[in-house]
């Protein structure tokens, strides 16, 4: 048996150290002897037996500690001498163990899918624990870092157009094969599904993947939003999601389409949360894919509330986040409102669309400021007035008369 | 104990340089800690305890008793001053958000977080208790995302060895378990 009556220079090196500690070795096992003084600095009542670690041999007459496992000296590990009682001393054996329930649930909900299940092997403990609703009522899935086959990337032998072809092909594969898993995540909860979060960097998942270049991943962004459109209507089929109360995206590509669907589909709904995600207005364009515009990015935003009035809520900081927007008054949004409500000339209506779509071309595509907008017809606050209009249109529902003329 | 001075604020630090009251913060061996009035605030709890013993809206914070914050020890509670303070000069105060809100969820440490997070694995969760303790969800959230990264990369026989946790699975309960799971088990195959 080694002893050492000397504080180990790698553990008790620092000048603050003042602990009066005798350690003794012996092959991997620790003994540690802590004056009296420091053992009542010890965090753990000493009739409770039951707070002491299992690998740990105690005797309250000598105050000796014996750790079965070695650990290792690192610098760090100095932290945790002044609590030779509390937990956490050797804590490679115990650290788990000494977490509270609602600790251990916050970290198996972070995981995702497969390796939740993965974990259930781990032990008896675990395995109930993740079976627990507070942990399965909750999917998180990295769309990004799904298990997806390797696909071979576009050559360069090829020409420009039979390469987009190709690469569109492949993202078809992705999307299919990702929209399979996605299923099957949900529908391997043993608890209704309450909260969803969707995690994107599809140029992540790209450029892993197939080893598209910028400007293949740049044309695949458009064609995000309407396979976010077909991801969520496959998850609104299955019987697990139905009582979703909220929805996380973390990276996404948001749009109004996807917010009328989510709404449309989770009766339940009650909180939308957004973090650093793209948000942009769409509209159908003659049954083609969603018409993107007016994107803008979303740092941190939460939506609570049922109900297709939080559509607007959402997208408020589109509105007013930027100097080109002013926020929307409550008497804006109730004259809008009032316009919603069958007081509108279809007509008219279209003609604005149209109008509003020029001169949104022109404000994002070549001007940075509005004012350089050359505006013969109307001056910019009606523009603006009318573009909000159309977004409220867009997000209330007002497709169907998009889509059926086509004037 | 004599009273330590909390890590220094730095020079250039606009917020710490307007005088910003005090507060002592005891931890559980009695070490004392000096702490900015903002920055100790960054916990709830602390930020509740506050609270309670001022008792007027402008107390002598020089005489208020240190905070008793029992539950942790002096190294952990250091460490833990050091992320407030890191993260009130450069994030500012946390906002506020529901109990439940998950909207924080990604794998993503910031580059400093995961600097600070790298200690050995009794300290980072002796820094899970204390955040978890003091209320301060986004500590706690860095150290459950370390937890939940190193599980990732773990294999069910790694993970039993690196926390010693004894596998009380008998062979046909875990093929049984297996079989389950079976469906997933090809997205994992490295495990």
């Amino acid at each position: 048996m080694g002893i050492c009556y000397s504080k180990s220079p790698e553990v008790y090196g620092r000048d603050d150290d003042d602990s009066p500690d005798i350690w003794i070795q012996k092959d991997d096992c620790f003994t540690i002897l802590y004056a009296e003084e420091e053992w009542r600095r010890g965090d753990v009542d000493e009739a409770d037996d039951s707070a002491e670690p299992e690998d740990v041999l105690f005797s309250k007459t000598d105050r000796v500690f014996s750790y079965k496992k070695s650990y290792p000296f690192t610098e760090n590990r100095a932290t945790t001498k002044t609590n030779p009682l509390g937990h956490n001393l050797a804590a490679n054996s115990t650290a788990f163990k000494d977490l509270p329930l609602e600790l251990l649930c916050e970290i198996f909900a972070l995981l995702d899918v497969p390796h939740q299940l993965r974990l259930q092997r781990v032990g008896k403990h675990w395995n109930s624990v993740l079976r627990m609703p507070v942990v399965q009522s909750r999917v998180h899935i990295r769309l990004h870092d799904l298990p997806l086959p390797n696909l071979a990337r576009p050559t360069s032998t090829v020409t420009d157009l039979s390469c987009q072809t190709m690469y569109n092909r492949l993202q078809d594969q992705l999307f299919a094969r990702s929209r399979d898993l996605v299923s099957k995540y949900v529908s391997s909860r043993q608890s209704p599904l309450e909260h969803l979060l969707l995690e994107t960097n599809y140029r992540t998942r790209l450029l892993k993947t197939i080893s598209a270049s910028e400007d293949l991943t740049g044309a695949y962004n458009h064609r995000r939003a309407a396979d976010w459109l077909e991801l969520l209507t496959c998850i609104r089929a299955l019987p697990e999601a139905r009582g979703l109360q909220e929805i996380s995206f973390i990276g996404a590509f948001c749009d109004t389409h996807r917010l009328t669907i989510l709404y449309t589909s989770f009766p339940q709904l009650l909180r939308i949360n957004f973090t650093r995600c793209i948000a942009a207005l769409s509209w159908l364009d003659t049954g083609g894919p969603p018409y993107v515009r007016a994107m803008e990015p979303i740092a941190q935003h939460t939506v609570t509330g049922r109900g297709h009035d939080n559509l607007l809520a959402a997208f408020l900081p589109l509105l007013s986040d930027r100097d080109r927007w002013e926020p929307l008054t409550s008497e804006t949004i109730a004259t809008l409102h009032n316009l919603r409500n069958g007081t509108l000339d279809d007509r008219n209506f279209l003609h604005n669309v149209r109008f509003c779509l020029f001169h949104f071309e022109a404000a994002y595509g070549n001007c940075s400021d509005p004012s350089e907008i050359e505006l013969s017809v109307v001056d910019w606050s009606t523009l603006r007035c009318i573009t909000q209009e159309i977004i409220l249109q867009v997000v209330n529902g007002y497709r169907p008369l998009l889509r059926k003329t086509n004037c | 104990m004599a009273a330590t001075a909390g890590p220094s604020t730095g020079s250039g630090d606009v917020k710490a340089a307007a005088v910003a009251p005090k507060v002592r913060l005891q931890s559980g061996d009695k070490e004392i800690f000096i702490v900015d009035l903002p920055v100790a605030k960054m916990s709830k709890v602390i930020k509740g305890m506050i609270e309670d013993l001022a008792g007027e809206e402008d107390p002598n914070w020089d005489t208020l008793e240190p905070i008793p914050l029992s539950n942790v020890s002096g190294p952990i509670l250091r460490k833990v001053i050091t992320w407030m303070e890191h993260h009130y000069k450069n994030d500012g105060p946390e906002p506020e958000r529901p109990e439940d809100d998950l909207s924080h969820f990604t794998d993503e440490i910031s580059d400093w977080d995961e600097e600070y997070i790298k200690v050995d694995q009794g300290t980072l969760f002796e820094l899970i208790l204390a955040s978890n303790y003091l209320n301060i969800k986004k500590l706690r959230t860095v150290g459950c995302k370390t937890v939940a990264n190193v599980l990732r990369k773990l294999s069910v026989e790694e993970i039993r060895e690196k926390y010693n946790i004894e596998n009380d699975f008998t062979p046909e309960e875990e093929e049984a378990i297996r079989k389950e799971n079976e469906w997933c088990e090809d997205q994992d195959a490295s495990k």
